[in-house]
């Protein structure tokens, strides 16, 4: 009976009486936009590009491959990566620990502060790091006065750490809001259990508390590789000249040199380390998800009532704040400093001033390009309104395909394919764009349409992978006790799949929306300069010299975190029906 | 299972004068009982009344504020949970979802080391104990609710915990598994000579498997006895409700001409008892008896009854106040809105709570 | 469910907003339907592809629109290279009427994939025969620039020193550690600055210069923003000499948050040590408004529009009759001369240079 179910379950495309399963139309939306917007732009530019090798498709390839640049690229690529995610974890998981199983004041706060740095433009997050750690930053010339140095005790920019960092404190804010929010929703009574089972603390984490946590885990390490794999503006801003990784290449390649067929194959190259690497996430994934019972997570989250427990959280949130917030913080302050003109001092900063906040008011050039700031936020919000709704219009569905279909052989091909554009080269798609979309109905070249949809690509990957777990987990009994009790399909999603992975659609609301206002990938797009974004605005101020320029892109930045960290706030309160409490 | 039988009698748990807070409010204060070897003691009381936390401060989840818990006259203080040797069942099993039942049931034989083959022994004896034979391999989330119920119990009794909670493991089955279980689990115990702390609401439940009640009300100990001694003597009004008996009434107790009397709304009883002033009387359902004629002690108006078989619960208006009886099944009992008459002996059916 | 409900208005009302019609300044995807109305006069539309950093002044635009009765529209396509690729890529079906900002390190990129279409503008003739680097002209200089060494006033002032005058002071120990310049394989003023050392000391000296600058510890970062804005010293960094532009002078002085009475910033010119940047503009081939499309370059080569960009986009006017604004007149630097390289060359060599100075400044 049980083997008969299984079954079913595996063959996936026909269910038990061999008609077709009508949960396989849960795929089209999802993988008629991946279709239209991520493989048809993709192999238009890959065929085009090999078309305009001269030499062939076959040679570029070889060549490509089997230089000892590209392998030394790869190698770093790899390597950065890796290390970067491990460090990440490192940090991640005590505090998704925290945020999972504890209630404490300022934690809503504390969550949104993490998610910040997420939306930064690169060039903003070095110019933070730089008022911080550089040459002449706060922490180098305070110790330099301290210590009575002749110069900065600290080198940081262009440094292998500066990457690290930077990569750390970019993806954080994933491991503690996926593997936190999966921790908060744990029986903690699986841990007492092991604990009276004879399970010292560190047998009961690794024998229980991790493998029930692993799918969430994996979840947000592979999100966090991948970012850190295909890496671009903290290589090329912070890491400087002396490291590339693939995407720099790619970008080095097709800018540069215009070599496209070289490009490509670097770009598919990139692709393939993707594949491989979803493609073992997913096997490990399914072999340790589990049907679990989720608890409410107000029942799981202690309170911090004991002084070891106030001195562990105290030191955690310490670390985090001086990792996460401190670079923000550096940046907010900035944009309150009158800085530069100085004579050779020590003494950078002359003071504090509001000028670059007014500043933003005013176009002294008259320029058509000019957009007062509250254009921009509301334009940034618009398209990260419609970037959430497009994203869970198309994830939402894959997420359950992806879970309802269990372990079909369908799915395991496919949940690969899902994650691509999250390792793809922001420069070869947004070439693809260009060559592919240029015909009506779909001339999307330059349409600002394109902006939400590419966007939604990198945001879609997020959104399954914070709802297939949560999905994943909900007993299978659940959904049959009640549709025994006379639930038709959709009171089923309506009462029982809502409210259990509402937390988990918050979530995945939050990163799309982040990933929006981020404008990731976007400068791969054609802007339309009359609409710009605060990004956009911010890129601008700073394409130009002149002191009122930074401090205006330090404003904008500043702004750019209090609108992040106020839209995150909102969603974050919102309360779909009962998922609130969840 | 021997040397179990030898030392029965002796004092193996010691809880004294425990007390815990969270923040303000105050989840235990200054409980204190024993539990001997291979004795079942029921901590009995509603929801809220600070059992869980009893089980995660003798567990070792929790700590103390103050009091103390002690082993064979050992304080456990400082001792962690999985050095303690306590098995503890969860209400809800928390059986591990990515463990089939051998894993789940071995995993504490796992924690001490056991060789294999030696864990695979145990595994199967204690399966084929709680009547899973041939379960090993199965995946939790395919077992029913009955079949998990004995996972759970199965594994927290195979690493042969020196004493074994279990925290209301009845109480998520329907009716009839708890019914049966309810007569199979003391059998289980038994035979494993299992020393055991029994947490449950249900009154039934502490009643039918233990040999002492600890009842707790608001973090504080109500009454301790066997099952008995806290059936017929119930020492509080709140003990004798959580009991089911309503019949509780505020009374004075006066200094009559040659013996004291109680009076009560119900009418001015003799009674035998040291306590003065104003108390609560518990006068008893089962206490009550039918009469026809004028040696009434008692007369109200049937309100409802309800026939369970072997009795029958009559609930009667007695001027302002209702109380419940209980009758024998054969008794001719009025219908409702008719008169209805009972005697009583006083010193049996009157007691004085505190 | 209620909450669902709120959710679900905030969302349409959001989309309400981005698709209105009535708001009086269209939100990001009103643009769409503008565009769509593209077609015959009145109301054509004429469209202008460019890199990021054009910039023009709303006056201007206006007085080409009424004269023209037209609507201009302009795509921002990413720097210059991206932008120039993404030209290139939708040859077959262009995306715009007009391409500009297609420099001289470029420029042979953009005639042989052929983007463009000839136009003998009658402005050419007052135009000086320097910038014309195409003789097809289908590309049609508009501006230049210079890619010079900036220094810091204020640094060598209180250090007592001479600024460096030419390139063939910077290897001196004096300058030591004081020079950042940009990796010239990510950065446009970058490879400007290497090919002037190219056009200097030659393809067989130019090398051993840059090994002379790595003794004497020159910083490399990868983008003019980092060089600029973090290491220049002017701006909090630590070196005093840093790869820009003529004009970041004046615009130092006009972007100031008080006001200067002199440019905080000099200009190293001296001995060909600047790289010249002209940048063109061309007709797409295949566009459907070729009148439009002349008038368009006509017009960014009169004197209005010339006359605007030196501070939208600090760079100087190709036509001699546009005059300077004051504060460019005071403090912008134009070398007598420069660096010279033929596009043809640069196209030809850009990726052994650059390869041959990693290996040189980066390994």
């Amino acid at each position: 009976m049980s083997l008969e179910r299984g079954e079913s379950h595996r063959l996936g495309v026909r269910n038990r009486s061999g008609r077709f399963d009508p949960g396989l139309l849960l795929w089209i939306l999802p993988l008629g936009f991946l279709a239209l917007f991520f493989f048809y732009p993709l192999t238009r530019i890959f065929l085009l590009s090999f078309q305009r090798s001269q030499v062939g498709v076959l040679l570029p390839i070889w060549e490509t491959l089997r230089s000892s640049e590209t392998l030394r690229v790869l190698g770093f690529t790899i390597g950065q990566a890796a290390i970067s995610t491990l460090l990440t974890l490192l940090i991640g998981l005590p505090g998704a620990y925290l945020f999972g199983r504890y209630e404490f004041r300022g934690k809503a706060t504390l969550r949104a502060l993490s998610g910040i740095p997420f939306v930064l433009p690169t060039v903003v997050v070095a110019a933070a790091f730089t008022a911080l750690l550089g040459p002449r930053g706060w922490i180098n010339l305070g110790l330099i006065r301290l210590l009575g140095l002749s110069g900065p005790p600290i080198t940081f920019i262009n440094t292998l750490t500066s990457i690290l960092v930077a990569h750390v404190f970019y993806n954080t804010t994933i491991v503690l809001r996926m593997v936190g929010d999966f921790w908060s929703h744990l029986d903690p009574d699986m841990e007492a259990a092991a604990r009276t089972l004879g399970a010292n603390r560190y047998q009961a984490w690794t024998a229980v508390t991790l493998p029930l946590l692993s799918p969430a885990i994996l979840a947000a390490a592979l999100l966090v590789f991948l970012f850190d794999f295909t890496s671009f503006g903290v290589i090329l801003l912070l890491g400087g000249p002396h490291f590339a990784t693939l995407e720099v290449e790619i970008y080095y390649q097709t800018v540069s040199l215009f070599n496209l067929p070289t490009a490509a194959v670097l770009s598919l190259l990139q692709l393939a380390c993707t594949l491989i690497l979803t493609a073992i996430y997913t096997r490990m994934s399914n072999r340790l998800s589990r049907p679990i019972t989720l608890r409410r997570a107000r029942l799981t989250q202690g309170r911090l009532n004991t002084w070891k427990r106030r001195l562990g959280a105290g030191i955690l949130i310490l670390v985090l704040l001086t990792l996460l917030v401190s670079p923000l913080a550096a940046l907010g302050l900035r944009s309150f400093t009158r800085y530069g003109g100085a004579p050779r001092g020590e003494q950078v900063t002359q003071g504090w001033t509001l000028a670059n906040y007014q500043q933003l008011a005013q176009n002294p050039q008259s320029s058509i390009f000019y957009a007062p700031p509250a254009a921009a936020i509301r334009n940034s919000l618009i398209y990260a309104l419609t970037t959430v709704i497009l994203s869970l219009l198309i994830g939402a569905p894959a997420a359950w395909a992806l879970v309802r279909n269990g372990r079909s052989r369908l799915t395991r091909w496919l949940d690969p394919l899902l994650m691509l554009p999250l390792g793809t080269s922001a420069v070869t798609l947004g070439l693809g764009f260009i060559v592919a979309l240029d015909r009506p109905p779909l001339d999307l070249r330059a349409s600002p349409l394109l902006l939400p949809v590419a966007h939604t690509l990198v945001a879609f990957p997020f959104v399954v992978r914070s709802l297939a777990p949560a999905l994943a987990s909900i007993q299978p009994d659940l959904r049959q006790a009640a549709s025994v009790l006379g639930a038709t399909p959709r009171q089923v999603l309506r009462f029982i799949d809502l409210p259990l992975v509402g937390r988990a659609l918050l979530v995945a609301a939050v990163f799309a929306f982040t990933i929006s206002v981020g404008e990731f990938g976007a400068t791969a797009l054609i802007a339309r300069p009359e609409n710009p974004t605060v990004p956009i605005a911010i890129f601008r101020s700073l394409s130009q010299p002149g002191a009122i320029n930074f401090g205006q892109a330090m404003a904008l930045s500043t702004i750019l975190m209090a609108v992040t960290a106020a839209g995150m706030l909102s969603i974050e309160r919102l309360r779909l029906a009962e998922v609130g409490e969840f | 299972m021997g040397e179990m039988e030898i030392s029965r009698g002796r004092i193996a748990l010691e809880v004294e004068r425990l007390t815990k807070r969270y923040d303000e409010a105050t989840a235990l204060k200054d409980v204190s009982f024993v539990v001997e070897f291979g004795q079942i003691v029921a901590v009995l009381g509603p929801s809220g009344s600070g059992k869980s936390t009893l089980l995660n401060l003798i567990a070792g989840l929790e700590e103390p504020d103050s009091g103390s818990i002690r082993w064979e006259g050992q304080d456990l203080a400082g001792v962690p949970t999985h050095a303690r040797d306590f098995g503890l069942m969860f209400q809800e099993y928390a059986l591990f979802p990515h463990l089939d039942v051998a894993g789940n049931v071995g995993f504490g034989l796992r924690m001490h080391s056991l060789p294999d083959n030696e864990q695979k022994r145990r595994i199967e004896r204690v399966l084929d104990l709680v009547d899973l034979k041939g379960y090993e391999r199965r995946q939790v989330d395919t077992l029913s609710g009955g079949e998990r119920q004995r996972v759970a119990l199965a594994r927290s009794l195979a690493p042969r915990p020196r004493l074994l909670m279990l925290d209301e493991p009845l109480g998520a089955l329907d009716r009839t598994l708890r019914e049966r279980l309810l007569l199979e689990l003391p059998a289980i115990l038994k035979e494993m000579g299992q020393t055991a702390l029994y947490v449950t609401h249900d009154q039934r439940e502490a009643f039918a498997l233990a040999q002492r009640v600890v009842l707790l009300n608001a973090g504080q100990v109500e009454q301790t006895g066997t099952p008995l001694e806290i059936y017929h003597s119930p020492r509080t009004p709140f003990v004798a409700r959580f009991l089911g008996l309503t019949n509780l009434f505020p009374a004075r107790l006066l200094q009559g001409a040659d013996q004291v009397v109680v009076e009560t709304p119900l009418g001015i009883f003799p009674l035998q008892t040291d306590a003065r002033g104003p108390v609560t009387v518990l006068l008893r359902p089962d206490r009550l008896q039918l009469v026809e004629g004028a040696d009434s002690r008692l007369t109200g108006t049937v309100v409802s009854r309800s026939f369970r078989g072997d009795l029958i619960l009559v609930q009667v208006r007695v001027g302002e106040f209702e109380i419940q009886a209980t009758l024998d099944s054969d008794d001719r009992v009025p219908p409702v809105g008719q008169e209805i008459k009972f005697s009583f002996e006083p010193a049996e059916a009157l007691q004085v709570l505190g | 469910m209620r909450r669902i409900s709120i959710f679900l208005t905030l969302a349409a009302l959001a989309a309400l907003a981005a698709c209105g019609t009535t708001a009086p300044s269209p939100g990001p995807f009103k643009a769409t339907e503008t565009a769509r109305d593209s077609g015959t006069a009145p109301g054509a539309v004429l469209t202008v592809m460019t890199h990021d950093s054009f910039e023009i002044s709303e006056d201007a635009v206006a007085q080409f629109e009424s004269d023209h009765d037209v609507t201009v529209r302009f795509l921002k396509a990413g720097d210059t290279g991206t932008a120039l690729n993404k030209a290139i890529l939708s040859k077959d079906n262009p995306l715009a009427d007009v391409f500009y900002g297609v420099d001289n390190t470029f420029l042979s990129r953009a005639l042989e994939e052929g983007i463009f279409e000839p136009y003998p503008s009658p402005m050419l003739e007052i135009i000086p025969q320097d910038f014309q680097l195409d003789p097809s002209m289908r590309a049609l200089p508009v501006d230049y620039g210079d890619v010079c060494i900036n220094y810091d006033r204020a640094f060598y002032e209180d250090a007592g020193l001479l600024p460096p005058e030419s390139l063939a002071d910077l290897p001196e120990g004096r300058y030591r550690g004081q020079l950042v310049v940009e990796n010239p394989a990510t950065s446009s003023p970058g490879l400007a600055f290497l090919l002037a050392t190219v056009g200097v000391y030659g393809e067989d000296g130019y090398l051993e210069y840059w090994n002379s600058l790595v003794a004497n510890d020159v910083l490399v970062v990868n983008d003019w923003e980092s060089a600029y804005y973090s290491e220049f010293t002017l701006h909090g960094g630590t070196h005093p000499l840093v790869v820009s532009y003529g004009s970041s002078p004046p615009a130092e002085v006009y972007f100031a948050e008080t006001p200067l009475d002199r440019a905080p910033t000099g200009v190293m010119t001296a001995d060909r040590s600047c790289f010249r940047q002209i940048e063109f503009v061309g007709i797409l081939a295949g566009t459907q408004q070729r009148q439009l499309a002349q008038a368009w370059i006509d017009f960014m080569l009169s004197v209005t529009f010339q006359e605007n960009m030196p501070l939208t986009m600090f760079v100087y006017p190709v036509n001699p009759a546009a005059a300077l604004p004051q504060v460019f007149v005071e403090n912008a630097v134009i070398p007598e001369t420069t660096a010279e390289l033929a596009p043809d060359r640069i196209a030809a060599n850009r990726e052994t240079w650059i390869q041959d100075w990693t290996e040189v400044v980066l390994r």
